[in-house]
């Protein structure tokens, strides 16, 4: 069963479409990387998704239910970190995330704060006031509020942006572990690599509109492209990747380096010929990152607001980055 | 009751920031002076009331030489010290990208609205304590008409929280703080000065939208239907005003 659901959603903000028509689905228990330039309108399809921002057309489902007509069920089933994470600083994290579980309609509170608090790793932390906290640890504590009531599907947007390699990185493995349960993830990032990392697939939006939604080994055939690299380069050599079953052309692009363009996964067969002439590296030609610049280079994006760009007129005062 | 998680949120918030506090401690010293002048200018005057009573002259009640004046100038300054209050309770949310957490929560715009407005009315319950123990500190040297001076709080109180819808609306409107204090200031300050067109206005509609005017009858002990209806009318309309504000959010 599709555990999100979009069927030929719409949002304009005056004259702009920010999406256009959008038709997605995502199954229960996948982990999906939601990516697409600034503006393609990641956040708007988000915050519809999560009920903060209504859909000029189309209509959107969790679990069956529709995000307008249901709100309410919907809302108790989602967990939603937004771009810029809403936090009061005047709180404590723990007492913050109290009035998270409560609103959230949490029975023991207490318990399902605990809880949170050990499993996004904020420990001592939990006590300090928000506006005193890292942007590492304020964005812990804007994941434990959206996952402190256990939702079925969590939606995140932009949860790495600002955090260093190493903060990246724990967040990243804290959203893989979230999504090793039950739960569904929807995940909006800029960093690749780190989708290419966790997810099962990706999809892709430009302009407003869907250009990809399918799993990342398959993502315009990437895996269909590959880059043989050899110690001992020989004609025979290429004729016998040539020879493959369902590769179509080999093309010899430095000394030793084959780019091998094919009709299906051959990555097994070309290694076991490739392995003759002392393979070095098989690899995918393109990268995901690759991948979503040539799907995504077709338009500009529209001019559509960001949250990010909202916030930058409004935001508050920023952490003191030194502090934890 | 998430109306109550709200409510409770924002009480501690407002008791935990300067400005609730200013609020609190500039109201209560003004109450203070002004109701121990009225006390003082009431002994003075007692006897004068007196005789002119006897020389046929119309009875000036305790309400009206002490009650309705320091209601007024009270009502006066809680005009002008509750939108400082009120200011904050979108018009924050939406600067710091917190109704994000709100809107996304299980629950209706109607409790997220009441919730605030409960929040602030239970500020404004305090605040209204905190400085209405001078009159019945007359208790102890003479008999009180408690009754009376319970009227004249539920006045005040009834006063300020329609000043509070209003605040509310205003902040729900725009994420500037400032901005939602001049708006709201200034449609109270309207509402004080509609009772200055009374005389000129023969239909009486003026006068009867004055805040101030709508509660002097309950100042003097009288509970009028009229009275109650606008301010209840007044509030709820304002909450409704104030949810349609935020739904309106999803839309723009």
């Amino acid at each position: 069963m599709a555990m999100i659901e979009a069927q030929g959603l719409t949002r304009r903000y005056g004259p702009t479409l920010a999406i256009d028509d959008l038709s997605f689905s995502v199954e229960a228990g996948q982990l999906v990387g939601f990516l697409g330039k600034n503006g393609a309108g990641k956040t708007t399809t988000m915050r519809i998704l999560a009920g903060s921002l209504a859909a000029s057309d189309g209509t959107a489902t969790i679990a069956g239910l529709d995000v307008d007509r249901d709100a309410r069920k919907v809302k108790a089933l989602v967990g939603y970190l937004p771009e810029v994470p809403p936090l009061y600083t005047d709180m404590t994290a723990r007492a913050y995330l109290r009035y998270a579980a409560r609103l959230k309609g949490v029975s023991d509170a207490n318990a399902a704060v605990e809880r949170t608090i050990g499993r996004v790793g904020l420990g001592d932390y939990a006590g300090r006031m928000i506006g005193k906290l890292s942007k590492g640890y304020r964005q812990r504590v804007g994941i434990a509020q959206a996952i402190v009531h256990q939702p079925k599907v969590l939606i995140l947007d932009e949860p790495l942006s600002g955090l260093d390699p190493a903060q990246r990185r724990e967040i990243r493995d804290l959203v893989a572990e979230l999504a090793r349960g039950e739960t569904t993830v929807l995940l909006s990032t800029h960093v690749l690599p780190e989708i290419e990392a966790i997810c099962d697939r990706v999809i892709v939006l430009d302009g407003g509109r869907l250009v990809a939604q399918e799993a990342i080994a398959d993502l315009a055939g990437i895996q269909r492209r590959l880059l043989v690299h050899v110690a001992r380069p020989d004609p025979r050599l290429r004729a016998a990747l040539a020879a493959v079953e369902n590769v179509e052309d080999v093309v010899e692009e430095s000394p030793g380096k084959y780019v091998i363009g094919a009709s299906a996964d051959v990555r097994e067969a070309v290694a076991r010929v490739a392995v003759e002439g002392g393979l070095l590296e098989l690899r995918p030609r393109e990268s995901l990152e690759d991948a979503f610049l040539r799907l995504t280079d077709r338009r500009p994006a529209p001019d559509v607001p960001t949250e990010a760009d909202e916030a930058e007129e409004e935001a508050p005062e920023p952490a003191d980055e030194g502090s934890p | 009751m998430k109306v109550l998680v709200i409510a409770q949120r924002e009480l501690g918030a407002l008791l935990g920031s300067v400005v609730g506090w200013l609020v609190i401690t500039a109201f209560v010293l003004i109450s203070g002076v002004v109701s121990a002048f009225g006390v003082v200018g009431y002994a003075m005057n007692s006897e004068q009331i007196i005789e002119s009573a006897f020389m046929g002259a119309p009875v000036m009640t305790f309400a009206d030489t002490l009650l309705w004046p320091v209601s007024q100038i009270q009502a006066t300054f809680l005009m002008f010290f509750v939108p400082g209050v009120t200011m904050r309770l979108f018009s924050e949310e939406l600067r710091q990208r917190t109704l994000e957490l709100l809107l996304t929560s299980p629950l209706s715009l109607w409790e997220l609205v009441a919730g605030k407005f409960l929040g602030t009315m239970g500020f404004v319950t305090l605040l209204l304590l905190l400085a209405s123990w001078h009159l019945p500190m007359l208790a102890l040297w003479s008999d009180v008409d408690w009754m009376l001076l319970l009227a004249n709080f539920a006045s005040l109180w009834l006063v300020t929280a329609c000043v509070v819808v209003l605040g509310m609306f205003f902040s729900a409107s725009t994420p500037h703080q400032v901005l939602a204090l001049v708006l709201t200031e200034g449609t109270t300050i309207g509402l004080l000065l509609l009772a200055s067109f009374e005389q000129e206005d023969p239909t009486g509609i003026l006068g009867s939208l004055s805040l101030i005017n709508r509660m002097e009858d309950l100042t003097h002990g009288l509970l009028r239907f009229s009275d109650l209806a606008f301010f209840l009318v007044f509030i709820v309309v304002g909450v409704l005003a104030t949810q349609q504000r935020i739904a309106l959010r999803r839309w723009s």
